[in-house]
């Protein structure tokens, strides 16, 4: 998004932050004077938590940004790397122990990002400025950016030949590596962190601070495993690592401890909170004013509307843009006002999205497919309904309104994998702290998003909002013993990791980890090899993109997989109605879809 | 070592290193350099253009770098001071781009360097929009204010003769002779510095019509007397 010529919303609410360029990150990003882009540029490590949506990229490429701003007077050099592409990697099998490509790849795409960004922000007169003086001077100093620059060009070719080139397995690429040098480097954490500290030392760096994007979601469970031991491996008072992760889905691994290995910087968000809501709203000012001020002024001349809409985000800037979106989408600007049931209509149609989005999660998310399944029942066709019900009953008798509801713990563990990805999806906030359910028994409270109570006419109007309270008394509860809990808890149970015999003519199936050996015919057992993800998504149809019906069916006269746009070059991309700026969004599309 | 070589290094090298550090680590010298480089274009390109001025500017760069030097080791009155001198041989630069036979009297028979900047404005209407006009037409279009160079360039010439002189308010330790870094004073300095290099720069683009480079239009622009 540079210079906009012809003007449209959508160039001024885009869902994500990466299509953003530097200028527009500066004019749109809001500080919540929470101390955020401090921490993310100071000497700790942590893991900066939110679900999707919430504003991750927006602080961490804040941060960069300003972090580059002052590098002449702080020598910080931050740095921020997505891992979106990582899930190429998943295509060279590991059969033996020597260069895993994952870690390859990750270590390498570190590099050159650092290597990048600190040529990047050398200013141009400065090569001119030091012959000059050396001149003045009869002497010059003892420059390595021409070492630095030549790595930058080598490791370039080598992450291409990562992602894309034709490499069976991880016995060919050390063929495949362009330098020894390179090799060396990239071998194994402590080397690559040695190289680092001597790229601090040669620069006169006050520290390196590593954002890691997207480092959760992305990678599969496994990688997620090896990356977070491999951060864990690069603490040093010179080094700082930052990584965006989720609530719930993320995997640690055995050998990283948060909390002690990292903080947790948790970006949170309350619609009880006045000073959240509006954050919220001068984040939409911001974007609509400069958009069109007519708009604005729509949208806030009842202040039941904005405050709906900024309530109804749940924190979420991705999610209230899209309700903008919908109230563009069905000409709510262009009429006299904007009324609450047009709000509420669009709130559905913004929800239903969204549902039909998280079931799609189930094909990446493949741990998580049955809770996937089983949460939009379990929301849809019990707890919305239950409150709706609660608070029509409260409502008559004039009591507090309830936005949520208690979940006995043990009930809450049995099946904590389908509220850790209704988390993720912002479908709840989980509040952590246990409290307690009386007759001696402890749980969680889940709130629901604003925009579902809202748009399900739980909570039927703002002034609502405050009247409603957490408390055990004003507020339902589920246990373990509830019907529907336990009719789910089994269910879900079922859903454990498989182990198999590896003899091939034997068919003993064990969720039981202690079975080291068949215990039929005493062969060794392994875990079900599930197709990797990637190989998964590339084999889904280019009508799952997020592209419109016109695009795709021109599409499909020249591809038919995702994996096949994804590969594609620009101009094999090509055709009649699908030039640059088409060409552009495909292949966005097709990153955001491998990617999540 | 002697007693007095020991003493010259750990007494006064020793501790002015440790203020340029303290300099280095609490500012950023990107607006200096960046600033200082685009200074060093004009220098290169008055070179070209007159070999003979060129040799003013020769000592003018001289200066400038000993000012800057100055600064980030703790003298700032110095620096300032430096600046003045640096002001004058940029102005005396242009004057005599335009009057070669005054220059030569000036460097065969070694005369006063009595072309002071107000001197200049005063007899000879230096840069004045009327004197301007004569190499630069458009000169309406683009300054602040009628005479908004001469102006400035009055203003900015009496602020540093104020600190050459000594004048009391100048003055930075009246209190005690404790020389070590001082932020307010290292930024003062700063200001002052790119506000000289500043109307240097507005002189050379004006006489000379260069409009090509970037950095100068920049450093030009800081003065706030044209807008290029």
């Amino acid at each position: 998004m540079n210079k906009i010529i012809n003007r449209s919303l959508g160039d001024y609410i885009v869902d994500r932050t990466e299509s953003l360029n530097s200028e527009n990150i500066r004019k749109f990003f809001i500080d919540k004077s929470d101390d955020k882009i401090n921490r993310l540029l100071d000497s700790s490590q942590y893991l900066l938590q939110g679900s999707r949506g919430i504003g991750k990229t927006m602080l961490m490429k804040t941060a960069e940004i300003s972090a580059a701003d002052d590098f002449g007077r702080d020598s910080i050099l931050a740095v921020w790397v997505s891992f979106e592409e990582s899930i190429r990697i998943e295509r060279i099998k590991v059969i033996d122990s020597e260069a895993d490509p994952f870690l390859q790849w990750t270590m390498g795409k570190i590099l050159i990002e650092v290597l990048n960004k600190i040529i990047e922000l050398k200013p141009s007169c400065i090569d001119t400025l030091s012959n000059r003086l050396a001149n003045f001077f009869s002497y010059s100093g003892n420059s390595k950016m021409h070492e630095y620059e030549q790595y930058a060009k080598i490791l370039n070719d080598y992450i291409d030949v990562l992602e894309v080139a034709d490499i069976e397995d991880n016995k060919a690429l050390s063929k495949k590596a362009p330098s020894a040098e390179l090799v060396k480097i990239l071998d194994n954490p402590a080397s690559f962190k040695r190289f680092m500290l001597q790229l601090i030392e040669d620069f006169e760096l006050e520290r390196i601070v590593l954002l890691f994007d997207e480092a959760a979601h992305v990678f599969s469970s496994s990688q997620q495993e090896k990356f977070f031991t491999f951060f864990k491996s690069l603490i040093h008072p010179k080094i700082a690592c930052k990584a965006s992760v989720y609530p719930g889905i993320t995997n640690y691994g055995k050998y990283f401890e948060r909390n002690h290995d990292a903080k947790e910087l948790r970006i949170s968000w309350s619609p009880h909170e006045s000073e959240d809501v509006t954050y919220v709203k001068k984040i939409l000012k911001k974007r609509i004013q400069d958009f069109n001020i007519e708009y604005w002024n729509k949208l806030t001349v009842n202040n039941e509307i904005i405050n709906t809409v900024c309530t109804c985000s749940n924190g979420n800037p991705r999610f209230v843009f899209h309700i903008i979106d919908e109230l563009q989408n069905t000409n709510a600007f262009k009429q006299k006002s904007i009324t609450t049931t047009m709000l509420i209509n669009c709130l559905r149609t913004v929800n239903e999205a969204k549902w039909s989005e998280f079931i799609t999660l189930k094909n990446r998310l493949v741990k998580y497919k049955q809770h996937i399944i089983e949460a939009e029942t379990f929301i849809k066709n019990l707890v919305i309904p239950n409150l709706r019900e609660w608070n029509n009953k409260r409502r008559s008798a004039g009591k507090k309104l309830s936005v949520g509801f208690y979940i006995e713990t043990s009930a809450f563990e049995k099946i904590s994998k389908l509220f850790d990805i209704l988390a993720y999806s912002n479908f709840i906030t989980v509040n952590d702290s246990k409290k307690s359910m009386g007759k001696g028994k402890y749980g969680y409270y889940i709130t629901i998003n604003p925009s579902l109570l809202f748009s399900d006419l739980v909570i039927r109007d703002f002034s609502e909002m405050n009247n409603i309270s957490i408390n055990i008394d004003n507020n339902q509860a589920y246990f373990e013993s509830t019907s529907e809990i336990n009719k789910l808890i089994q269910k879900l149970s079922k859903t454990e990791e498989e182990y198999h015999c590896s003899n091939s003519k034997c068919e003993f199936i064990t969720s039981d980890i202690s079975f080291t050996f068949c215990k039929k015919c005493g062969s060794k057992m392994e875990i079900s090899e599930q197709e990797p993800l990637y190989k998964i998504l590339r084999g889904h149809s280019i009508e799952n993109l997020n592209l419109s019906h016109k695009i795709v069916s021109r599409l499909k006269t020249k591809f038919n997989t995702i994996g096949e746009i994804y590969d594609a070059k620009i101009d094999d991309i090509r055709m009649s109605y699908i030039q640059d700026v088409r060409i552009e969004k495909i292949k966005n599309a097709a990153v955001e879809y491998m990617a999540g | 070592m002697s007693y007095t070589k020991t003493t010259f290094r750990d007494n006064i090298l020793t501790p002015v290193n440790k203020i340029q550090k303290e300099t280095i680590k609490l500012n950023d010298f990107t607006p200096i350099l960046k600033y200082l480089n685009a200074t060093l274009d004009i220098h290169h390109n008055i070179l070209k253009n007159d070999g003979d001025i060129g040799t003013l500017w020769n000592e003018l760069v001289f200066d400038l770098l000993a000012s800057i030097h100055s600064a980030s080791s703790g003298f700032y009155r110095s620096a300032i001071v430096t600046l003045r001198s640096i002001l004058e041989i940029g102005t005396a630069s242009f004057f005599y781009f335009d009057h070669k036979i005054q220059f030569g009297i000036f460097q065969k028979t070694n005369a006063k360097a009595d072309k002071y900047v107000s001197a200049l404005i005063n007899d000879y209407d230096f840069f004045k929009t009327k004197y301007i006009k004569c190499f630069y037409e458009d000169i309406d279009s683009i300054e602040k204010s009628p005479d908004s160079v001469s102006i400035y360039l009055t203003k900015k010439y009496g602020e540093l003769s104020d600190v050459v002189h000594g004048r009391y308010n100048s003055l930075i330790k009246i209190n005690s002779v404790t020389i070590n870094y001082s932020q307010s004073d290292f930024k003062k300095y700063e200001k002052l510095l790119l506000s000289t290099l500043s109307i240097l720069a507005v002189l050379y683009v004006l006489r000379f019509n260069d409009f090509n480079n970037t950095d100068i239009l920049e450093l030009a622009n800081i003065c706030g007397v044209v807008k290029l």
